[in-house]
């Protein structure tokens, strides 16, 4: 069963862990003097804060329970979400684009597009992006709803409207400061519960040759379950995740992974927040090595859980993949670590809704009110506003968590969004920063068109008419592919047949037209220890990597 | 100087004064001092149910008494924290640093 029999030990973990969330707002409200403070925490934070934090933001609970169920479901091969899809984007981010967001100065990614291109692509980005956040923000609502239900037994109501309420309360106060504090915070639980939870699992199992040699045995995964990338050939697909090697490398590794991380504003806000252009371009980095290893505590135990659960996978609301990693729970955690592990779930699910909230609410502000309807007004009025958008924002996230409830594999949902909203962005921007002659209504025709070929591929695929994809995930993979050649090959035509900006307003935006120089702000001398040389941090994350998926193989 | 690069902030009222209080108000609560606390408060919590629950509570987990090394480990991260929050505390800015930074933000050019 599923259901857990929570003591006052491990409720008082839980409390305790909402005071502090409530006290960190409370603190950082004070540091709030400006807008600047409350979207940016004034670009005040070191590298390994907004590194950590860079991370968290993405570890919400969908993550979670979502890449739990991939490992359950798709055994080894769910590792590509980290290695192929995550890492080497992260790495591109910290390396090539972080100076042309924080050279720019500019406070949110669709604000890069507006120097870049013109207010219409601005604000149709801006727009876009506000609907998706706000869609993935109800996922992790839901999904935290959810566990509370099936694992403590509140209704799913009053789980989503108590986490909403606490949330709510730690941004409205203290903006993207109190949001970052508690995703660091988040992280180390999620580590402290998730750890133990593993390791006594795979002891249970008998350590790894135990484990491989049950998956071995257990249909449907068998030896497949064990390899990233065996079966992964054309035409010649065994691997359970049912796509072939350019699905992954191309559609997961490249499209939807650049896509997410380097444009999408709830990770890039993170490093916008950083104090320096150094510690800017630290902050995937530094979030690149704890990502590496995230699957030894995330897919592992899915992996366990699906040969040591009987029933995982079937079509019962207690028994599908997203529940992995909460049986593990129930079977071996006692009391004490139980609260530990409850509130390190309920930690992540906050922090992922908060990642989203902060970045919605910066968006709407700046990107949308300042921009389209309230120009030049003074500070407090932007900083009243934040608060405002963000009540608003969660509350609509309430409205959107049940629209989560079709989906059996959350992570399948969330793709489908990100292939959507993200893919075709990636285009627009790679273009954008590497060509000068890219023309502003060329950008915006690649987005619009990017989009529509998302979405339409998705429809087709829904209704089975056109495009038959081995499963959910491979399908997401192609969509994204389709919506990427879309967005690029418009905008290299469109940008043929229209007039490009001058070449002095492209300065600092664009490859090759370097801004003059100007004196770095916060200069730290420490910067230039060996050690914090971005080059080096992200050579040795993607030798690493290059390891691991060897051994792997 | 084009237009594209006035500093901008969206209130120009904001001064040096107001950003070294802001300054020094965010690095009087340090987050390794926070989750040293935290996690120390949780591993001693760990570490006594560790020590006095019941025989079930000790083997539940594969035989393993998962509170008390949970415990200990905590315990021994969150002195890692404090001692890295005492040893290395959060300097604010000397002043002739500020001001070009914090709360001074260029505007987009009207396109």
């Amino acid at each position: 069963m599923l259901r857990l029999n929570l003591s006052a030990v491990d409720y008082g973990i839980l409390i305790t862990y909402f005071v502090v969330v409530l006290g960190i707002g409370f603190v950082a409200r004070l540091s709030i003097k400006t807008d600047l403070d409350f979207f940016l925490s004034g670009r005040s934070l070191p590298a390994w804060i907004t590194g950590l934090a860079f991370i968290a933001a993405n570890l919400g609970a969908l993550e979670i329970l979502g890449q739990a169920a991939n490992g359950a479901q798709y055994g080894v091969a769910a590792v590509h979400y980290y290695w192929i899809g995550a890492v080497p984007a992260m790495v591109f981010l910290g390396i090539v684009m972080m100076p042309f967001y924080y050279g720019a100065k500019v406070r949110s990614v669709p604000e890069y597009l507006r120097l870049r291109f013109n207010e219409a692509t601005h604000a149709f980005n801006a727009g876009t992006f506000a609907v998706a956040t706000v869609l993935i923000s109800g996922v992790n609502l839901f999904a935290l709803a959810l566990i509370i239900h099936l694992m403590i037994g509140w209704s799913i109501a009053v789980a989503i409207l108590v986490a909403a309420a606490v949330v709510l309360v730690y941004i409205t106060l203290g903006g993207l400061t109190s949001a970052i504090y508690n995703e660091v915070l988040q992280f180390f639980i999620i580590v402290a519960s998730l750890l133990p939870l593993t390791l006594v699992a795979l002891h249970s199992v008998g350590g790894v040759d135990g484990l491989k040699e049950r998956v071995r045995n257990f249909k449907p995964l068998g030896e497949p379950g064990l390899h990233a990338w065996q079966g992964l050939g054309i035409h010649n697909v065994s691997n359970p995740l049912a796509s072939d090697w350019v699905g992954v490398v191309f559609g997961l590794g490249f499209v939807l992974s650049f896509g997410y991380w380097t444009t999408n504003f709830a990770e890039v806000q993170r490093a916008l927040s950083a104090r320096n252009m150094s510690a800017a371009r630290r902050t995937p980095l530094i979030g690149a090595y704890p990502k590496i290893f995230l699957p030894a505590i995330i897919i592992l135990p899915g992996l366990i859980a699906t040969v040591t659960v009987h029933g995982l996978g079937g079509s019962s609301l207690a028994l599908q993949y997203n529940t992995a990693i909460p049986h593990l729970i129930g079977n071996f955690l006692p009391e004490g670590m139980l609260g530990l592990a409850v509130t390190g779930l309920v930690a992540a699910f906050m922090a992922g809704v908060a990642a989203n909230v902060t970045s919605f609410n910066t968006v709407v502000t700046y990107d949308l009110i300042q921009s389209y309807f309230a120009k030049d007004r003074d500070t407090e009025y932007y900083l009243r506003m934040g608060r405002i958008v963000t009540i608003v924002g969660i509350l609509i996230s309430v409205g959107t968590a049940f629209i989560a409830k079709g989906y059996s594999n959350i992570m399948n949902y969330i793709q489908t969004l990100f292939s959507i909203f993200n893919a075709p962005l990636f285009a627009t921007f790679i273009i954008a920063m590497f060509w000068r002659r890219a023309t502003p209504w060329a950008g915006f025709c690649s987005l619009v068109a990017g989009t529509a070929a998302a979405y339409t591929v998705n429809r087709l695929d829904a209704y089975n008419t056109i495009f038959h994809f081995g499963s959910a995930l491979s399908a997401s993979f192609w969509q994204a592919i389709i919506a990427f050649l879309v967005d690029g090959a418009v905008l290299i035509v469109v940008s043929l047949f229209t007039q490009p900006k001058p070449k002095e307003e492209l300065r600092g935006l664009v490859w090759g037209l370097e801004r003059e120089a100007e004196p770095e702000v916060n200069e730290d001398p420490r910067d230039k220890l060996w050690w914090r040389s971005p080059e080096l941090l992200g050579g040795v994350a993607i030798a690493i990597l290059v390891v691991l998926n060897i051994i792997f193989i | 100087m084009t237009d594209q690069e006035q500093p901008f902030t969206s209130s120009p009222e904001i001064s040096d004064e107001d950003e070294e209080r802001a300054a020094r108000v965010a690095n009087r609560f340090d987050i390794r001092r926070i989750i040293g606390g935290l996690f120390l408060l949780y591993g001693v919590v760990l570490t006594i149910v560790g020590i006095v629950g019941s025989s079930h509570v000790k083997n539940k987990a594969a035989g393993v008494n998962i509170n008390l090394w949970t415990g200990l480990a905590l315990i021994l991260f969150a002195f890692f924290m404090i001692g890295w929050a005492l040893l290395r505390p959060v300097q604010p800015d000397p002043p002739e640093k500020r001001g070009q930074g914090s709360g001074r933000i260029r505007r987009a050019p009207a396109t």
